[in-house]
């Protein structure tokens, strides 16, 4: 049994809380024990690093003080989170950045992307895979922030990453070729400038499609809303039809592992996946 | 980037996009007061300062009969330190 802290973050509260509930399914699966931080608080992701550096920095090191005290490595499913918790991590370690609340940079920040593909889970997801997803064709979208900057995520392979793929690959699934993997989605643009977004994210479903996938799996909550919610209006915009489900990698985890929540998780998503995996006769 | 944003909202300036600074003001207003944000009390804030209440409508129905829409904020204590923060900076006692 791993023991984890975990910061859902404000969006797996709400929009996203599918993949709150399949990070927290699979996790069940694979022994791994969350332990949610006690009172935490919003990260200031993505209005506070806009408006004031300082602010920012607060709001996300007084997360980081409360994790802290254990020894516990922190889960974080959001990237816009885990980028502004890196980015501060940064700033105390290497700056020495002095913080209103009692954090010295000791914090080992996980994305949930790179946890769950971590050797020894992989290792365990691959004993206890239950059902390959075999004939699903998926577009692995792993976003900006996920693996930029490189600086501070301290990834490899920023031009061209691969382990979401090799996630997928062990599932049983077919992870696409395509050149879209890190382009941006219009991300919180969404409520300001809705044309960018539908502009962005019309892109990558349009690319996503071209390279035949049946689905784009991400780890992003805002990619996830931008990609999934609007795509009718894309749809009129580029007079194109798309009508592709976009999956949070946990949710196809949970699907291989035959998690029994998973066709409950699905049914939260405004383009239909469920019609798309079981005409591959994978639920 | 984020410095010249930084920057350019201190200087007071007039700035293109003019919703942009809107719906920062009005997110950080929401942690403020709440310590989470709560998408639903975000977004009837933002709309009422930009008065497009149409805008999105048919799609925050169907957001909600998905069960995305949580109706009442989280309840918990650390709000309140949070207040705190936004009170120094506010008073100009941090930066």
């Amino acid at each position: 049994m791993k023991d984890i802290s975990y910061y859902p973050g404000c969006s797996l509260h709400g929009t996203a809380r599918e993949y709150d509930e399949s990070i927290r399914g699979v996790s069940n699966l694979l022994d791994i024990q969350l332990h949610e931080l006690e009172d935490w608080t919003c990260c200031g992701a993505s209005s506070a690093h806009c408006t004031d550096e300082e602010l920012a920095i607060e709001l996300a090191a007084r997360n980081l003080a409360i994790a802290e005290k254990s020894d516990r490595e922190l889960l974080v499913p959001c990237v816009a989170c885990y980028s502004r918790f890196k980015a501060v991590e940064k700033e105390v370690k290497e700056h020495s950045k002095k913080v209103y609340f009692p954090y010295q940079g000791n914090v080992s920040i996980r994305y949930a992307l790179d946890l769950f593909c971590d050797e020894a889970i992989l290792e365990e997801v691959k004993k206890k895979r239950a059902k390959p997803l075999s004939g699903l064709k998926v577009a692995c979208y792993y976003g900006c922030l996920t693996v930029r900057p490189p600086k501070v995520t301290g990834i490899k392979e920023y031009e061209n990453p691969k382990h979401m793929d090799r996630l997928m690959k062990l599932l049983g699934a077919d992870p696409l070729p395509w050149s879209y993997k890190t382009d941006c989605c219009g991300a919180s643009l969404v409520m300001t400038r809705t044309d960018v977004v539908r502009k962005l994210s019309g892109k990558l479903l349009s690319m996503a499609k071209e390279a035949e996938a049946d689905c784009l799996v991400t780890g992003c909550p805002m990619c996830h809303a931008n990609l999934d919610t609007r795509q009718d209006e894309m749809e009129k915009e580029v007079g194109e039809n798309f009508n592709l489900p976009i999956l949070y990698f946990t949710e196809l985890l949970g699907l291989a592992l035959g998690h029994k929540d998973a066709k409950k998780w699905l049914g939260h998503h405004i383009t239909d996946p469920i019609k798309v995996l079981s005409a591959k006769g994978l639920m | 980037m984020d410095t010249l944003r930084n920057l350019s909202i201190r200087s007071g300036g007039e700035v293109g996009e003019k919703d942009v600074p809107v719906f920062h003001s009005v997110f950080l207003d929401t942690i403020k007061t709440k310590g989470r944000i709560h998408e639903l009390s975000l977004i009837l804030q933002f709309k009422s300062k930009t008065k497009d209440f149409l805008k999105d409508a048919g799609l925050g129905w169907k957001m909600f009969r998905k069960g995305k829409i949580k109706i009442l904020p989280s309840r918990f204590g650390g709000g309140k330190e949070i207040q705190e923060i936004f009170n120094a900076f506010e008073k100009g006692e941090r930066r």
